[in-house]
């Protein structure tokens, strides 16, 4: 979906809009009725969506503690010419980068191959998919304080586990800089793998058999069909995922905040964790509000390349319209 | 696949439970170690982190269960989900009604402005949210939650319902309107029971959407009297940092509601979810 | 249908109607009325939690108002009363350490000018009012005051062959290597709560540049001089030694598993803590704590104009918000009653602020005893710089300390973020 496309293409159906209202119809309503019913939405998302981002934009040029008042403190482009040379910020954006490449390298494709294997029919299967879909449906700040205890030195579980096999180990899951990135990665792969391979087997179960069916005929091997049939027939779907893993993983918040807190020393530190720091921990606002706006300028920068590179060409069939997210 | 033989298929078999029963491990433990954990103490968790607790004992469980805050906050989760799906769902299916079926000047543009919505990380927001919302006084109110998460869920779910009302064939209006039927009822009598199944599914993602929020109430709510589930988590992690057990119980315990309504929405939460992707 | 406009906008209006009464009864639930109290402490222990909420309870009971009690762990407070202060709406009575942090909130007139007010005042050692006055005015009560110091496990220090707590920063880091070689863990640190952290650089900095030094740069809001890098390479230097416990790095302070627990279960020799680490470590490991545990001054460095009579340290004590209902500050002096406080001293193991202490506090535990003594012939003392400071510079020194610990900052770095930090609040 862009600001762009939108008006020509219909980012649901993805055909070119047919103005389905403008057919002649009886009793039109007036427009005080189509403002009536529009009022309330529209009121409540100027209010709450386009107010705050726009509000942002302005206290971004502000040196401004935020305590009472407006800001007053003019700074110019100050704020985002700290921002660029801060080192926590261009660290969140290479942990961005990191957890984008591995959540594409190995989270997906293991959501994937159990979408495959679950689309097979074998006794047990929907237990399966009901089982693996259940941690995303847990709460992300209630899975991080879970994953603090059995990640705790000692008296956590993946120790004793390790213990118990005969390893002693001492690996510091949450205060090791180098491992903590992976060890996050392994929780956000626990939590969203599911709902991944959901919707890659609502992908797959759109191919049609007769598809399948015909290629058996023509001779081909399952892993021909695999390849001819099901991959390209998955990619609307596998671009769409791919879409909602990275804005998803650009307001990484919740998971991480509360269960290292970006420590140790910024090693797990998000851009939204460290907005929240800045904002509300050090009352720097304006500063804060800089950082907001460089997350909505890359999010919104990637959505535009994203949709004019990679989506337009098969938004038709793709199982899913636009947006998303992580928490 | 006719030549199948009855051995492949077994040997098949068995790869596809070995790959599921490793996964299966791979989801169930960390759960499985909160809730035998809740039912030992802490000596046991130390001494034995991995076995059946020995002997069982159900007193953090019930400790948490007697405790008011857990029920205020489960009654704060559950208002400030049910408000929100309200607002979100009545409000986009006004708006998705009007792009759906009626031609305006502008009507494009605001529903650009509307999809457009859903490119904005909540996270972006939150702190002028805050802001916005302290010149309101709506701080330390559900609804300092309730009105921003209900504004956040409009472009899914007017996205979402707006597909649906376009495909209702043109017919069914044309003989409400013959039938004397304004836009209004037509709404109301026709296109709102017609759209029940999608109206759950929207519902459903609102409902899931505001039940996981956790960056919101956080700056929202500094007061406890409206604590929301997840809030109270990691506020009584910090309280009980040393009773690992106790925190283990109430983790089991907060996270059952959720586990509770999958069991029973599971249709209309995958169904919402593979046709719109989701938004927090 | 004759008028299709009258439906929708009616509706609309009923379902305005319904959200206003809607907002009107939540706010009614919320909302306070002259007698409702919000307390937050962070004394999230027992036997203090139970001993503070019952205190509230009978206060509630016998004045009529209900008293909402919150006890919040200490870094979860922080990062709550920050969100707290830029809401424009802090709870009725909360702690407060007092210095440039109560100060950012007096300023944005969050908090009530308890001057003249408080019945009890004359209870209290004036001394101990300090970090909470400011412009002369006062904007906090303590009920609690102390020093930092290294508690040490005497028996791991014996074991290592250490008779002397070391005196000086080279014979600390002896004794260090003489623990380690004896395979004893030297240092409990809470690595994620960033302020334990803080206190070394801020005492080796107070033994460097000595507390007059400190003051000025403060002052000048410039810590370039010389003394300032020798304390953040010190720091560096004793990281460099790996002498905290395994997953130091993300540990906190009052965890299961965090400093305190570490050094009451006896797998650490020492912690550099204020006056109420004996009571955590006893409260956080579920033990009953170290059998034979010590206190010695922060060591002095050669060259350095510090002395080991100054002492960082500070107090615990409550500011009430400026909106508050009077009985907020009734319920502060029905802490400092002389019943109720001796027993609070008693269980919590308080360091008391007692203008008269052997009246609240005849017989002195041990370890409190110490903390007393080193208090009455300290020569000087610093509060903690995260609490001294504004919380943009104490937030900074903080983490900076961490970055310094972990080897991701250099001390030239160091200064130049605090010096940064300074600039921008001028």
């Amino acid at each position: 979906m862009t600001l762009k496309e939108s008006p020509r293409v219909s980012p649901v159906t993805g055909r070119p809009d047919r103005r389905a209202g403008s057919r002649r119809r009886s009793g039109r309503p007036g427009a005080g009725t189509l403002a009536t019913f529009i009022a309330p939405g529209l009121m409540l998302f100027l209010l709450f969506v386009i107010l705050p981002v726009l509000f942002a934009a302005y206290v971004a040029f502000f040196r401004w503690n935020g305590l009472g008042g407006v800001p007053t403190e003019f700074v110019g482009l100050e704020n985002f010419r700290n921002l660029v040379q801060d080192e926590v910020f261009l660290g969140d954006l290479w942990r961005l980068a990191l957890i984008v490449v591995l959540s594409l390298l190995v989270q997906l494709p293991i959501s994937f191959g159990l979408a495959m294997l679950l689309h097979q029919r074998f006794p047990g299967r929907t237990a399966f998919r009901l089982l693996f879909f259940v941690p995303y449906v847990l709460t992300e700040a209630v899975t991080a304080v879970l994953f603090r205890l059995v990640f705790s030195p000692r008296r956590g579980f993946a120790d004793s586990f390790l213990a118990n096999l005969g390893v002693d180990a001492q690996i510091g899951w949450l205060s090791d800089r180098n491992i903590i990135m992976f060890v996050i990665f392994g929780i956000l792969t626990w939590k969203f793998f599911g709902f991944h391979m959901i919707l890659f087997l609502a992908g797959r179960q759109n191919i049609p058999d007769e598809l399948y069916e015909a290629a058996s005929i023509d001779g081909a091997t399952g892993a021909q069909a695999f390849r001819s049939i099901t991959l390209p027939l998955m990619g609307p779907t596998v671009r769409m995922i791919v879409f909602l893993s990275v804005i998803g993983s650009v307001q990484l918040f919740d998971l991480v905040y509360v269960l290292t807190g970006g420590g140790p020393f910024h090693a797990s530190e998000t851009l939204a964790i460290t907005m929240y720091e800045q904002g509300f921990q050090r009352n720097q606002i304006g500063y804060a509000s800089a950082l907001s706006i460089a997350m909505f300028v890359i999010s919104l920068v990637f959505a535009l390349l994203y949709q004019r590179y990679v989506l337009n060409r098969d938004l038709q069939g793709s199982i899913t319209t636009a947006g998303g997210s992580r928490s | 696949m006719k030549v199948t033989t009855r051995r492949a298929r077994l040997l098949r078999h068995t790869g596809f439970y070995v790959a599921a029963f490793i996964t299966t491990a791979f989801v169930a433990t960390p759960i499985l170690f909160a809730l035998l954990g809740g039912f030992k103490d802490n000596q046991q968790l130390r001494e034995n982190a991995l076995g059946l607790p020995n002997p069982w004992n159900i007193e953090n469980y019930t400790d948490v269960l007697a405790s008011g805050a857990f029920w205020q906050q489960v009654f704060s989760s559950v208002f400030i989900a049910l408000v929100t799906t309200f607002i979100v769902v009545i409000c986009s299916a006004m708006v998705a009604f009007v792009f759906a079926r009626y031609a305006f000047r502008g009507r494009e543009g605001l529903f650009t402005l509307f999809a457009a919505g859903m490119m904005f990380p909540f996270a972006v927001a939150v702190l002028p949210l805050f802001i916005i919302l302290r010149s309101f006084e709506l701080l330390n109110s559900p609804f300092g939650v309730i009105l921003p998460q209900a504004a956040f869920g409009l472009p899914l779910t007017i996205i979402i319902l707006r597909t649906f009302f376009r495909s209702i064939p043109g017919e069914v209006e044309e003989a409400a309107t013959i039938d004397g039927a304004g836009p209004w009822l037509f709404f109301t009598r026709i296109l709102l029971p017609m759209a029940r199944p999608v109206l759950a599914t929207v519902s459903v993602l609102a409902l899931v959407g505001s039940w996981n929020s956790f960056l919101l109430p956080l700056v929202v709510l500094q007061k406890s009297t409206w604590w929301t589930l997840p809030l109270g988590v990691t506020q009584f992690s910090g309280q009980y940092a040393s009773d690992t057990a106790k925190v283990l119980a109430f983790v089991m315990l907060a996270m059952l509601p959720a586990l509770v309504f999958y069991a029973f929405a599971e249709r209309h939460l995958i169904s919402g979810l593979t046709s719109g992707g989701t938004k927090g | 249908m004759r008028n299709p406009l009258l439906r929708p906008r009616a509706l609309v209006a009923a379902g305005a109607a319904a959200a206003l009464a809607l907002t009107a009864a939540a706010c009614g639930d919320s909302g306070e009325s002259d007698a409702d109290i919000t307390w937050w402490h962070i004394q999230n222990q027992d036997p203090l939690m139970s001993t503070w909420q019952e205190f509230a309870d009978d206060f509630a009971a016998d004045n009529d108002v209900t008293i909402d009690v919150q006890a919040i762990e200490n870094q979860a407070f922080k990062d709550r009363m920050g969100t707290a202060s830029q809401s424009g709406d802090v709870p009725d009575v909360f702690h407060t350490w007092g210095g440039g942090v109560l100060a950012e909130q007096v300023e944005a007139g969050l908090v009530q000018d308890l001057t003249g007010k408080l019945d009890c005042i004359d209870q209290i050692n004036p001394i101990a009012l300090e970090p909470y006055t400011i412009d002369g005015k006062l904007y906090g009560m303590p009920f609690d005051a102390g020093v930092v110091g290294f508690w040490y496990n005497e028996d791991l220090f014996a074991q290592a062959g250490i008779t002397q707590p070391p005196a000086t920063w080279d014979e600390f880091l002896a004794a260090v290597e003489a623990l380690k070689d004896e395979g004893i863990t030297p240092i409990a640190l809470a690595g994620a709560d960033k302020w334990p952290g803080h206190y070394y650089w801020t005492y080796l900095a107070m033994r460097t540049v000595g507390l007059d030094g400190l003051a000025s740069a403060a002052e000048a809001g410039d810590f370039s001089g010389d003394g300032f890098v020798q304390a953040g390479q010190m720091v560096a230097d004793l990281a460099a030694l790996e002498p905290f416990q395994p997953g130091f790095e993300s540990a906190v302070y009052g965890e299961a598993d965090g400093q305190s627990a570490v050094m009451g279960e006896g797998l650490a020799a020492m912690e550099l803590m204020g006056q109420w680490a004996p009571q955590a470590q006893r409260d956080n490991s579920g033990t009953e704590g170290p059998e034979n545990l010590g206190f010695f001054p922060f060591p002095t460095v050669a060259g350095g104009t510090g002395t080991t009579t100054e002492w960082l340290g500070g107090g615990n004590g409550y500011a009430v918000a400026a909106d508050a209902p009077d009985e907020a500050l009734d319920f502060l002096c029905t802490l400092m009653e002389p019943e109720n406080y001796t027993r609070a001293i008693a269980e919590g193991n308080l360091t008391p602020v007692a203008a008269d202490v052997a009246a609240v506090a005849p017989d002195l535990n041990e370890d409190t005893q110490k903390v007393v003594d080193a208090l009455a012939t300290a020569t000087g003392t610093q509060l903690y710089l995260d609490q001294a400071y504004p919380p943009a510079i104490g937030g900074v020194i903080n983490d900076a300390t961490e970055g310094l610990l972990l080897g991701q900052l250099t001390p030239e770095d160091f200064v130049a973020m605090v010096n940064e930090a300074w600039a921008a609040e001028a």
